[in-house]
């Protein structure tokens, strides 16, 4: 019998967008669906804070640590997910948060390796408004790049942010990547209805 | 993709009260500091902050989670757990500033603290390095391939 692969989720952004508030977020939605699920963080240059939080509140989380994540991506990566494939049954989904100073296409071929297709991964990225500026400028790359390679685009802090920053925020998306709907949502508060849907159908 | 750009830094600090004083006093103390060290980066031009956050341990299940991004934006946080008193508290801090390394942001961190100890005399923080390796010494990928972070070539240490 063929064993079904759990579903990739890859939770992409800039530093400090949100990402792992979302994945938390995400982790409560899929648990109170008696989801299984297994995160995979890496934290470059940290000390580990977000996977002590994880920790803090009960999950288990596999770092991929080592500084460097073109170090983890090649080896560890890899690796990791083929031991969590092999080594958990029943497992429904694998909720990976790269660094946010990483090229998100950079994971795609550690991930594919790994028997994957690309359109199995579901790239969610999260869109700061309130860093604009930078990414118009300093992380202009990073912004088409990760936008490009999204299945979902969330303009998060929509309670923080300006309605020029928000409008703008939709502008680029839209000019980069016309025809996407991008979710509107402040993370902290919790998950939109529609994002729910979205995940918990599995019609990306 | 930005590494040379945004340097890692990261600190532990301590905190130690005369008195033990509830969560919600240290949360704001916290976020003061942070505040502060935030505004005394942004005072330098040729620095932009990628991401400050720090957590701050209160016993094995509870914790204290900050966040800052900008200025503007200023330090959000969260508390998880149960309301209660403590005179100790361990936190680390986990800084990715353009072009600011440890040693002055340990500066502008010890300066930050000094305008809250203005109103919290009897709190005594403590900073300790924690020693983060130098990344490019850990570049392990082959080759002529580039760095998926900066796109460029690095030495590599046989």
């Amino acid at each position: 019998m063929i064993k079904r692969r759990p579903e990739m989720l890859l939770f992409t952004g800039f530093l400090g967008s949100g990402k792992t508030t979302m994945l938390l977020k995400t982790i409560e939605l899929l648990a109170n669906q008696k989801k299984k699920c297994a995160i995979i963080i890496n934290e470059i240059g940290d000390v580990g804070i977000d996977n002590r939080q994880m920790r803090k509140l009960g999950y288990d989380v596999l770092d991929l640590f080592g500084g460097c994540v073109c170090c983890t991506l090649k080896v560890t990566l890899e690796a990791t997910i083929i031991h969590l494939l092999e080594e958990y049954d029943h497992l429904d989904y694998i909720l990976f948060e790269p660094s946010g100073m990483a090229d998100p296409s950079l994971m795609y071929p550690s991930i594919i390796n790994c028997g994957y297709s690309e359109e199995e991964i579901h790239n969610i990225f999260i869109f700061d408004p309130l860093r604009v500026d930078l990414y118009q400028v300093s992380l202009n790359k990073l912004f088409k790049d990760s936008l490009n390679l999204a299945e979902l685009v969330i303009i998060n802090k929509i309670d923080q942010a300006t309605q020029e920053m928000i409008k703008e925020a939709r502008k680029m998306v839209s000019v980069n990547r016309p025809g996407t709907k991008p979710l509107m949502m402040n993370v902290n508060n919790g998950l939109t209805k529609e994002f729910n849907q979205v995940l918990l159908s599995g019609r990306w | 993709m930005y590494q040379k750009d945004f340097i890692p830094v990261a600190f532990r600090v301590k905190f130690k009260s005369e008195d033990p004083l509830p969560v919600e006093k240290w949360q704001t103390l916290i976020e003061e500091l942070l505040e502060n060290y935030a505004h005394q980066i942004a005072k330098k031009d040729d620095c932009i902050i990628g991401h400050i956050k720090a957590l701050a341990e209160i016993n094995e299940f509870s914790y204290l989670k900050f966040s800052c991004v900008n200025v503007l934006a200023g330090v959000n946080s969260e508390f998880h757990g149960n309301d209660q008193y403590v005179d100790k508290i361990n936190m680390v801090v986990n800084s990715l500033v353009m072009n600011l390394a440890m040693i002055e942001s340990r500066n502008l961190l010890n300066q930050s603290w000094i305008f809250v100890l203005k109103q919290e005399g009897s709190i005594r923080m403590q900073i300790e390095e924690e020693a983060l390796k130098p990344l490019a010494e850990h570049h392990h990928y082959e080759g002529n391939e580039d760095c998926p972070i900066c796109k460029e070539q690095h030495h590599h240490h046989q």
